[in-house]
């Protein structure tokens, strides 16, 4: 666009009263932006100066700003994924928690009201109390095949 | 964004609605409870005894000397916990006051987990199993044999 003064005066002029065009305005900051202008209009270059520096300044604004956003996209994202993880994590696992409620680790007897528990570590750690630990342990095993056997016939 | 926060507000719901879907409420467990941990000759075989050898997750036995009173107890429990149950094997004599049930819970055999009650009445002794397992009924007998021939490998 090759304009005379008369014609940059007028765009001037619509500019400030908000009648220009985005290509016309374009025009301007690029007109303004130049080194050297018409001394005529050198009085306006500091105003679109200004005005393309805040532009320039609000783009990068909002150009953080939306990687702001992203990044707290991604956060919930990640939050929501870890989420969905640990949910099936758990569901996957729930029978085997259930399971680990039900099975004990160890083998618990109760005979006439006397617990006995882990009896196999015990065997190994007191001595002392092995033998009457070893008749308690046959004592549940036998009662256990005669149970069994109970059911066959 | 609202999506996302809906979704994490019902997952923790989900969590527990399935916990709780999984509870089992038998009432035999009562009475390994309530009787077994007095009386009589009451086992909860540990998965260190179980899972190397046998299919059977669970079992809770119980071998208790027992008046009328008992046996009625024991009984109803039974009775209640084997409403839907299906009968795999039945024995009763005539003449004698002895029966031999085994129930299957679990009337689905393509579940991952069959549920089983056993009851034994003779000479005034109940021997009342509960066990669970990934076998089906037909194969009830075979894992009952496989657990006795352990014990006697333990013995």
């Amino acid at each position: 666009m090759n304009l005379k003064n008369k014609d940059i005066q007028q765009l001037i002029e619509n500019y400030f009263e908000g009648k220009t065009s985005l290509q016309e305005e374009q025009f301007l900051r690029n007109y303004f932006r130049q080194e050297s202008t018409d001394v005529e209009f050198e009085s306006y270059r500091p105003i679109f100066q200004y005005f393309n520096e805040e532009r320039t300044l609000w783009k990068h604004k909002e150009q953080s700003d939306s990687f702001v956003r992203k990044k707290s996209d991604k956060r919930l994202w990640y939050i929501f994924a870890l989420s969905a993880a640990a949910c099936l994590f758990f569901l996957f696992n729930l029978s085997n928690i259930m399971e680990s409620k039900k099975s004990p680790e160890t083998t618990i007897a109760y005979i006439d009201g006397e617990k006995y528990t882990n009896i196999l570590f015990i065997q190994t750690e007191i001595l002392s109390v092995l033998d009457d630990l070893e008749e308690n342990n046959e004592q549940v095993f036998s009662s256990q095949i005669e149970l069994l056997d109970t059911f066959f016939e | 964004m609202k999506t996302y926060k809906y979704y994490l507000f019902i997952l923790p719901f989900l969590f527990l609605s399935l916990s709780g879907y999984s509870r089992n409420d038998l009432k035999i467990n009562q009475i390994f409870e309530d009787i077994g941990k007095k009386q009589g000759t009451y086992v909860k075989l540990g998965r260190d005894v179980l899972s190397p050898h046998t299919n059977i997750v669970q079992y809770q036995s119980l071998r208790v000397c027992v008046d009328a009173d008992l046996l009625k107890i024991i009984d109803q429990a039974v009775e209640e916990d084997t409403r839907f149950a299906e009968v795999v094997f039945s024995s009763s004599r005539k003449g004698e006051e002895s029966r031999i049930v085994h129930y299957a819970l679990t009337h689905d055999e393509d579940a991952l987990l069959q549920e089983y009650i056993l009851f034994n009445y003779k000479d005034g002794y109940v021997n009342l199993v509960y066990l669970r397992g990934n076998f089906p009924s037909k194969e009830l007998k075979k894992e009952l044999k496989k657990l006795r021939n352990l014990f006697i490998d333990l013995k």
